[in-house]
């Protein structure tokens, strides 16, 4: 499932109003703030006069998800209450069967949904809180906003990436004269490094992949929030994309930057003729690192393998990987 | 005393089956009407019925799921996750957690100390106290919990 798509409810007293662009979106944060309205309203919207408008069809899930069609759910958004996550998360069942299925996710959870590649920036929370003269208000905020954004170039004393491939050699080729390069061996091992490191580097870069690091960032951030040494985190997509980014490899810029209507098999098929995992579709991250592999395939001086020694071409290109990151100096 | 596991807890409540544990009567207690009025900015008009600004009148199944464990927690002694609860839960937590011993299952999603008026939490694992959000994360994360 491809494409970016709306879901609007609206009752008497509240409304709301998503964009979904992933296979996964995930809404939390404050108890009582309508996250659990908001599939009650779907569920009941004949009752309740309420109005519903989408693009596509919207189920809610409940307790039968195990045994529906799942041609019948395909292209469709599948919305998941707290008590279904919870329940499915307890053996691995419901994070197995969404990855079967051809469709978009909104799941309500505050769980970190280890094992779902869920994108740091399609977490949804909510919040209320009491305004003088107001009453209670309520908003809805996506997470990555509660973070300040670095107003200066960052020099770091240390740069931890999430990985310990490519990632890694790619920082530690650039930076490695000037500051120590630690790679993690995978996200979730960076909160650790943290920890471990803090009080050591005064400055500290963690660079990580965005588009799967959603079960992972809210630890980071609270890691963050009790230690001593400066942490900048950097979100770019992922490693995959900054090199993408290299004006030489002449990659269209619409797969960067409307990747929500590229991110398929069938369009990776469409360009290089390789037929892929359907698996390319749970996250950003992956379609772009088959994408990168499928356009430097044949070509010795560019050709791109997570798993083996990265090719001087990308090093060499490092301004451009930069300048796609922004913050990052040298 | 907030007591909590960083290792799992088999016999703690899984979400929505705090219905097997609900008494008829909490809600229509001085706590129950409390934790309403507080989470929910609803009021509790009989033990069937609460009345919300937004959705009028409800079964108590249609508070928050936040409302409902902490009165399950208040009312009983099972076990639950800390992730079941937001957190504008944690401050009557705290409360709770001044009156009786609670166990949950740790998360380190929470900043508990930044939430509530804790004075120290214990974590079972290794027997051990921590009165800092910066200790609370550190010990959760040396008995391996990321």
């Amino acid at each position: 499932m491809v494409g970016k798509h709306y879901l609007r409810v609206v009752a008497d007293n509240i409304k709301y109003d998503l964009e979904l662009r992933r296979k996964y979106t995930v809404l939390r944060g404050h108890s009582a703030t309508g996250k659990t309205t908001l599939v009650q309203l779907i569920s009941n919207k004949e009752q309740k006069g309420v109005i519903l408008e989408s693009d596509i069809q919207v189920i809610v899930l409940n307790d039968n998800w195990s045994v529906l069609d799942a041609n019948k759910l395909a292209n469709c958004l599948l919305i998941a209450d707290e008590n279904l996550v919870e329940i499915g998360l307890s053996n691995n069942t419901f994070t197995d069967w969404m990855k079967t299925i051809d469709a978009y996710f909104l799941l309500i959870t505050r769980r970190n949904l280890s094992g779902v590649p869920i994108s740091v920036k399609e977490i949804y929370e909510f919040y209320s809180e009491e305004v003088e003269h107001a009453g209670r208000i309520y908003t809805c905020n996506m997470l990555v906003s509660r973070f300040n954004e670095s107003n200066s170039a960052i020099k770091p004393d240390l740069i931890i990436t999430e990985d310990s491939k490519t990632g890694y050699q790619f920082f530690n080729a650039v930076f490695g004269d000037k500051c120590k390069c630690i790679g993690a061996g995978g996200k979730s091992k960076v909160a650790n490094l943290i920890a471990k490191y803090d009080g050591l580097y005064n400055t500290i870069c963690v660079i990580v992949d965005s588009a799967a690091f959603g079960d992972c960032i809210e630890t980071v951030a609270n890691v963050i929030a009790s230690v001593k040494s400066d942490i900048y985190v950097l979100l770019p997509e992922s490693f995959e994309y900054l090199l993408m980014s290299i004006k030489d490899l002449d990659i269209p810029a619409e797969v960067l930057e409307d990747t929500y209507d590229y991110c398929s098999a069938d369009f990776l098929y469409s360009i290089f003729g390789v037929r892929v995992s359907k698996e390319v579709e749970e996250s950003w991250e992956r379609f772009f690192t088959k994408y990168l592999v499928q356009h430097t395939h044949g070509d010795k001086t560019l050709e791109y393998n997570k798993r083996t020694r990265l090719k001087p071409f990308y090093i060499n290109h490092y301004k451009d990987v930069l300048s796609t990151l922004g913050e990052l100096q040298l | 005393m907030l007591n909590v596991s960083v290792k799992d807890i088999r016999e703690k409540i899984i979400f929505g089956s705090w219905l097997d544990i609900w008494g008829k009567d909490f809600l229509v207690t001085d706590f129950g009407k409390y934790v309403v009025k507080k989470i929910d900015n609803s009021e509790v008009f009989d033990r069937n019925v609460v009345i919300s600004p937004i959705l009028g009148g409800i079964p108590p199944a249609d508070i928050s799921n936040g409302a409902k464990v902490l009165i399950c927690i208040n009312f009983t002694d099972n076990i639950f996750c800390i992730s079941h609860m937001g957190e504008n839960c944690y401050e009557v937590l705290a409360e709770i957690c001044r009156r009786k011993d609670v166990t949950l299952i740790a998360d380190i999603s929470i900043l508990p100390f930044r939430l509530g008026d804790f004075d120290r939490i214990h974590f079972l694992d290794d027997d051990s106290y921590v009165e800092t959000d910066r200790d609370f994360i550190r010990k959760y994360i040396s008995l391996g919990g990321v």
